[in-house]
């Protein structure tokens, strides 16, 4: 469960969505435990985040990107 | 964030929070997801699967019929009004989005007896408007297990 936590803390943009649903498919699976505090201490921030986001001035994939300028 | 909306759902556990907790726990779980902005077509279905999934566990684990009373017990209307403005919002997208929504709303019906005579008229209401006969037959049983729980 604490790895689990880690990951999902991470700051990689690309990583994180994968991490968090690891996360999700830890919670639903242990049954024996309350990880509901654990679980919101980690997504809240990021439901913060696109409460807050305008998602004009973000470019998540740099490649594409610089790609694209390539051309 | 799709995988955000999945993780909060699924950290809400009957097995172990009960009365007030579980209530809080839900409470939160939906006013969270309810204050994403335009959800797009995925995270709403996320979250119409993340509460039918959510309600059936209750369900299941309500053996001695405790969360019946967590949820009928529910007079600040915390947890009705949040699930009212989920379930119940007037742009739910394309047909499979509004069959995933029709089986949350069959989900929480099939969990308490008091929270299905109070959505029912709610129900009823979208089953009419509804374009799709798919749902709409959905919908009426929902309905029909509303009047009949």
């Amino acid at each position: 469960m604490q790895i689990a936590v880690r990951e999902a803390k991470r700051q990689n943009a690309a990583y994180r969505p994968h991490a968090v649903k690891a996360l999700a498919q830890v919670a639903d699976a242990r049954r024996d435990i309350d990880m509901h505090e654990t679980v919101m201490g980690v997504v809240k921030p990021l439901l913060d985040e696109d409460v807050d986001s305008d998602p004009m001035d973000v470019d998540k994939d740099g490649s594409k990107a610089s790609g694209a300028a390539d051309t | 964030m799709a995988a955000a909306i999945e993780a909060t759902f699924a950290s809400v556990n009957p097995n172990v929070a009960k009365g007030d907790e579980l209530r809080r726990q839900i409470a939160t779980s939906l006013s969270e997801t309810r204050r994403l902005q335009n959800p797009n077509i995925a995270l709403q279905r996320s979250v119409y699967k993340g509460i039918a999934a959510l309600f059936e566990g209750l369900t299941k684990s309500d053996a001695d019929g405790s969360v019946a009373a967590t949820t009928a017990g529910d007079s600040s209307g915390g947890v009705v009004e949040h699930l009212k403005e989920h379930l119940f919002r007037a742009d739910a997208g394309s047909e499979a989005v509004r069959l995933l929504r029709a089986d949350a709303i069959a989900a929480v019906v099939g969990s308490c007896t008091a929270l299905a005579a109070e959505l029912r008229p709610a129900i009823l209401s979208l089953a009419k408007e509804d374009p799709s006969t798919l749902v709409r037959a959905r919908l009426s049983g929902a309905a029909a297990g509303a009047s009949t729980s």
